[in-house]
């Protein structure tokens, strides 16, 4: 009993909106009943897991971008002053501008397809992972470089075996904020233009199809859930030797 | 000498890029110079059109940032306060915090229609899971000797909430609604690019189909100044609060969870 209290909230949640689907009547609110079979017809029609795999692929891509681009120049611009003093203006320039907002030029620049995903996809995540690269490699104890460097380890060295191992705690806080932003992206370019659920799920509601509609959106839910959770376990598996965030900090 | 390079550096930026066009380098069918970016300013109408827009975006951003961030907020304290609650509350919010924000939109096009309301109810939804997040996490990391020393000198549950448990939590909190402002004004945008007929995300989207491409990146322009203003006000806003009140917005140092 004491186990399952958690999933109380959730079950009153499901029974409200039961009550709420039957006594409102109308078709823009079906039953739980109907959006779970709805998600079961999606499914074994592979319709949703066809779109999630587009979803997931496009998302990969921008992540790709992301990673590829804002870890090596965070990790330049938090060790090297002088990069840091040169590229922080046009980054603060660039930064406000929020990642949906390219999707309209890329299309122009890019047609739409992968170049369209990776470009806007990676803009909106490539950030937090930026920062994310400067300031923990900023907070590395500067007296590690200056052992491996009395060992002999040159600078290539030094960033490889030092530096970013010791920055994988902050990049991982810096993954865990741009994967939901990459989904987000990545469903928005999706229905601005193109594949995947993004247009599975606008397509389901302008032929009125509600309950597949809100089976989409729970399916997507998932996706946003598993890929988080899958987070969370691979840091817990790799990175169990990171000091904890988590944990209470020492009573000062 | 390495800060003016880096302030020049923009507008280096700039010029490659304008003369990357004159040069035909970069073919202006694809991407317009900045003159000829700024000159579409100048055209009749789209100035006042341009800011026409621009304040319809911002005052969605701003009703949905400040209907989100005040359930998230509320709800986060009472999450925070109240253990039972949380628990019975979290199993639903790990369910639908993952949830794309732009996900929302067609269902709530369905319950609201086209328009302001729409736009509003979706940038709450999206703003207020950091907000709420932040608060929550922000009461429990509330360091307990502070509050079982208040109840101790004889304070009520409520004024130990009040005196001592939401000063504590307040910085952890305004960095939950910075997070939740930056993302207004994208949601606001999506919404517009998806469903609406009118603010920014839309003119950039029809400029783009309609081959306005100067058009279009003007709107782009004008969605980054967006969100830099928010950033600007926000920021200005906690440093007066600071001048006013100093200490209101220090990171207290804490036992417990912290964020």
């Amino acid at each position: 009993m004491k186990r399952l209290r958690p999933f109380l909230g959730l079950l009153a949640a499901l029974l409200l909106w039961e009550v709420a689907a039957l006594t409102a009547g109308t078709r823009a609110l079906p039953t739980p009943a109907a959006v779970a079979q709805a998600l079961v017809g999606l499914i074994q029609s592979a319709t949703l897991p066809r779109a999630l795999g587009l979803t997931l692929g496009h998302t990969a891509l921008g992540l790709g971008a992301a990673l590829g681009c804002g870890i090596p120049l965070g990790l330049w611009m938090g060790r090297s002053q002088g990069v840091r003093t040169l590229l922080t203006p046009i980054m603060e320039l660039l930064r406000p501008l929020p990642p949906p907002a390219l999707i309209p030029p890329a299309m122009l620049l890019l047609g739409f397809g992968p170049g369209l995903y990776t470009a806007v996809v990676g803009f909106g995540a490539g950030f937090p992972l930026l920062l994310a690269a400067m300031d923990a490699s900023r907070a590395v104890p500067e007296i590690l470089c200056d052992t491996a460097r009395s060992l002999g380890a040159g600078r290539l060295r030094i960033v490889t075996r030092v530096v970013f191992p010791a920055c994988l705690p902050g990049l991982a806080t810096g993954l865990r904020t741009s994967l939901p932003i990459a989904l987000i992206v990545a469903v928005l370019a999706e229905m601005v233009g193109g594949d995947g659920t993004g247009k599975l799920l606008l397509r389901l509601q302008r032929t009125w199809r509600i309950p597949e509609m809100y089976a989409c959106v729970v399916g997507l839910g998932l996706t946003g859930w598993g890929l988080s959770a899958g987070l969370s376990f691979l840091e817990r598996r790799f990175l169990f030797w990171a000091p904890p965030h988590q944990h209470p900090a020492p009573r000062p | 000498m390495i800060r003016l390079a880096g302030r020049l550096l923009p507008l280096a930026a700039l010029l490659l890029w304008e003369i990357l066009c004159r040069r035909g380098v970069i073919d202006a069918r694809f991407l317009p110079a900045p003159s000829a970016i700024l000159a579409c300013l100048g055209a009749p109408g789209t100035a006042g059109d341009l800011l026409a827009q621009t304040s319809r975006t911002l005052l969605r951003t701003l009703g949905g940032f400040a209907l989100g961030g005040a359930a998230g907020f509320g709800l986060g304290l009472a999450c925070g306060a109240v253990r039972s609650l949380d628990a019975a509350l979290r199993p639903l919010v790990e369910i639908l915090r993952p949830i794309p924000s732009v996900a929302v939109i067609p269902v709530a096009v369905l319950w609201l229609g086209l328009g302001n309301s729409l736009d509003v109810v979706v940038v709450a939804f999206a703003c207020s899971w950091p907000v709420f997040v932040a608060a929550r996490d922000a009461v429990h990391a509330v360091d307990p000797t502070l509050c079982d020393t208040a109840r101790l000198g004889g304070l009520s549950p409520g004024r130990v909430f009040r005196l001592v448990v939401l000063p504590a939590s307040l910085p952890g909190t305004i960095t939950g609604l910075r997070t939740a402002l930056g993302i207004a004004v994208a949601v606001a945008v999506s919404c517009e690019m998806v469903a609406g007929s009118d603010g920014l995300g839309q003119l950039a989207l029809t400029a783009s189909y309609a081959r306005q491409d100067p058009l279009a990146w003007l709107a782009v322009l004008a969605m980054g100044l967006a969100g830099g203003v928010c950033a600007l006000g926000f920021s200005l806003l906690t440093r007066w609060a600071q001048r006013r009140r100093p200490g209101l917005l220090e990171i207290q140092p804490g036992r417990g969870r912290m964020p």
